[in-house]
């Protein structure tokens, strides 16, 4: 983002606010950011909402004229460059209305690279003071507030609330969605644009009442001190996100974002000023968590899940160092003979406090804080020292996150694994997700054929259940297809899922690839599984996940758990 | 001139509320203040609206155009604005028109636009051709 140094201000301009003196913000195209609500009256024009966006010679042709609008000297006046060494530029200009032909005094200045100001004054002296209190609350960028003027304004309204003067006060936090793609691939010149456009189209939704600030980057906060309920506010919130989401136009480019927005009301939910805003801001956490694009009040419970998720944060941060986390193998096995394959690894926390904990309760948090790839090296190389242990014929399967394949590093650091335990590779196989095939990345494919040089086996997981089609069953060469227990349990009562379950075991045979079926738990399974010529199982019925320590009777060979059971 | 025309197609849900008058007296008043602004600024196009839907076609400098969808953007009046297309260069589909209404001269013209929009909302991309097409053959048959 362009950030536009501030020049030192001009000592002597007209400050806005009083009757008989307006401003004028605009940026470099010459396009208005910001009219004082006095300029209407002051030059005869329509109201100020109505002037944003508005190119300044457009306004200066309504309110004097396009006889002094179009003269040399108005657009020498407006062109003047912003920046000279020797302080700051004040220009003065007379001018005349159109409307009543009264004597206007006009004063241009550059407040930053981006943005100059212009000043109307209709002649009284009274009013000469410095503008700077009022520049320092404005967003350089976009013209509109800044968090110092939402901070200044909410103080206030609390106060106003404390006497009574107020019913509640309103705060609504919004982010944007998707921004940081638009900015970075479209440059931040056209991210610039869209801030701007979100800022008009946001100020297109407010009363004169309310204060719209940008707090920085994408995130919004619109302040409510009108009497207000909260069907106002998440009306408001609807047409906000409902105005954001419509596809903007910039530089012959279409684009679109959305909105998060997250509402916090006082004195319900919080009395002071970070209260309020920690409110709003977990509101608006809460609001990206379920989907975006929606609006949501605080609750009180947000807080608490907040505080929960920072605690597992605190204690998943250390569990690495503090050799919290256990490897849990569970048997893959022979659909006819009943022997043991190879030994899938999952990965439990041993929580001090919450017991064994699953990966599902703590994967998306890992990934979030940039922990996935640590915790899925160390899976690598325990599973890889692990299996060192069993028989040779025994292979050890491991699943990598797409967050692993995408570090490009992954082929290399499971050959360096393999040296240091001394496993030869063909006793790895890889599980993949097939969501990782989808994306329009090269890598991927480079680094499945390296690891395939390593002799590593590839499998592809949770098969038949997500996004992947058939054709990417050919365009690598997979050494296996693990079927989604989800199909084995779908199989019991659903002629069609069966029919899906043999289509599979058909195309694994024809292409020569093996296929595991996972979610085994009855017999019944097993013999269809067996008919539909899967080649391996999976699942409760042969093996439960156990830990590594207790692996070693399942490498009696003279007890394989099937034939027991059988 | 020697700018390149850029040609904005959307299509977008009717949000005014009441009786048939109400929402005429809102369209010519949309029609008017289009009309005055886009002659000011070279910009020509049409506007096809009926109880349902609202589609138009802007074309003109981008500058021009661009603030001028930035305007309809923030209109309540509408909503789902979904652009069909977007493209420069070419020639004006409606050079004669600061802004045209395009009102289907019977009930099957209406009945054909209205599954075109459908169409075109449902899947944008596919029928911004048909929407476009149609909206020029019903301006020449107004004439």
């Amino acid at each position: 983002m362009a950030t536009a140094q501030p020049l030192p201000l001009p000592s002597t301009v007209i400050a806005p606010g009083r009757r008989n003196q307006g401003v004028l913000v605009f940026d470099r195209s010459h396009r208005v950011v910001h009219a004082s609500n006095t300029l209407p009256e002051l030059l005869q024009l329509p109201s100020e909402a109505s002037l944003l966006g508005e190119a300044v010679e457009e306004i200066f042709c309504l309110a004097f004229g396009e006889k002094q609008a179009t003269a040399s000297s108005i657009s020498q006046w407006l062109d003047r460059p912003v920046t000279q060494s020797g302080g700051p530029i004040e220009i003065p200009l007379v001018l005349q209305t159109a409307a009543d032909a009264r004597i206007i005094h006009a004063t241009l200045c550059s407040i930053s690279e981006q943005f100059r100001v212009a000043t109307f004054d209709d002649g009284s002296p009274a009013g000469v003071q410095s503008i700077a209190p009022t520049l320092a609350y404005r967003d350089p960028l976009t013209g509109v507030g800044n968090r110092s003027l939402l901070e200044r304004k909410l103080d206030e309204s609390l106060v106003r609330l404390g006497s009574g003067e107020l019913e509640s006060v309103t705060v609504l936090f919004l982010d944007l969605d998707r921004f940081k793609v638009i900015n970075d691939t479209l440059g931040h010149g056209t991210g610039d644009e869209l801030l701007r456009l979100v800022c008009g189209r946001l100020q297109s939704t407010l009363r004169d009442s309310d204060t719209l600030a940008r707090m920085g980057g994408d995130e919004f906060a619109i302040l409510l001190t009108a009497p207000s309920g909260r069907e106002v506010a998440s009306a408001l919130a609807a047409r906000i996100i409902d105005l954001i989401e419509r596809t903007y136009l910039i530089d012959g480019q279409v684009m679109n974002v959305g909105a998060s927005i997250g509402i916090a009301v006082a004195p319900r939910d919080g009395l002071t000023r970070d209260d309020l805003l920690k409110s709003a801001d977990l509101a608006l956490y809460f609001s990206k968590g379920a989907g975006r694009g929606v609006s949501h009040f605080f609750e009180p419970a947000m807080a608490e899940k907040a505080r929960l998720r920072r605690t597992l944060e605190f204690d998943l941060r250390k569990a690495l160092v503090l050799r919290q986390f256990e490897l849990h193998y569970q048997a893959q096995v022979e659909a006819e003979g009943g022997s043991i394959l190879g030994l899938i690894a999952s990965l439990r926390w041993r929580h001090p406090q919450r017991g064994l904990l699953l990966p599902v309760e703590f994967i998306e948090l890992a990934q979030e804080i940039g922990l996935a790839i640590p915790i899925g090296e160390w899976v690598l190389k325990r599973a890889c020292r692990d299996a060192t242990n069993w028989p040779d014929s025994i292979t050890v399967a491991v699943s990598v996150s797409s967050l692993q394949f995408e570090s490009e590093k992954l082929a290399s650091f499971v050959d360096h694994v393999l040296q240091a335990v001394e496993l030869p590779g063909n006793r790895l196989e890889i599980g993949v997700t097939e969501e990782i095939l989808l994306r329009k990345n090269s890598n991927v494919l480079k680094t499945l054929t390296a690891l395939k040089a390593l002799g590593v086996k590839v499998v592809m997981n949770s098969f038949g259940t997500g996004v992947a089609s058939l054709s990417q069953l050919v365009n690598f060469p997979f050494d296996k297809i693990n079927i989604d227990p989800s199909l084995m349990a779908a199989c019991q009562n659903d002629a069609k899922s069966r029919a899906v379950l043999r289509a599979i075991a058909v195309l694994g045979d024809t292409l020569g690839i093996a296929t595991l079926a996972g979610g085994v738990e009855t017999s019944e399974q097993l013999m269809r599984v067996r008919s539909e010529g899967c080649s391996t199982v999976q699942g409760f019925y042969c093996t439960k996940a156990v830990p590594a320590g207790e692996l070693a009777s399942l490498f009696v060979p003279s007890t394989p758990p099937l034939t027991a059971n059988d | 001139m020697g700018e390149d025309i850029y040609k904005i197609l959307y299509c977008s849900k009717n949000l005014i509320e009441g009786e048939h008058a109400k929402q005429d007296a809102e369209i010519s008043q949309i029609l008017q203040s289009a009309r005055r602004n886009n002659r000011e600024q070279n910009v020509t196009g049409a506007l096809f609206f009926n109880s349902a839907y609202f589609a138009q076609a802007l074309e003109g400098p981008k500058g021009a155009i661009e603030k001028i969808f930035e305007r309809i953007q923030r209109d309540p009046r509408h909503g789902e604005v979904t652009v069909l297309s977007s493209e420069t260069g070419g020639e004006r589909d409606f050079p004669e028109w600061s802004m045209a209404h395009v009102a289907p001269p019977n009930e099957t013209a209406s009945a054909t636009m209205a599954v075109a929009l459908n169409g075109a909302l449902s899947h944008p991309g596919a029928s911004s051709a048909g929407v476009l097409g149609l909206l020029r053959s019903l301006v020449i048959q107004e004439d």
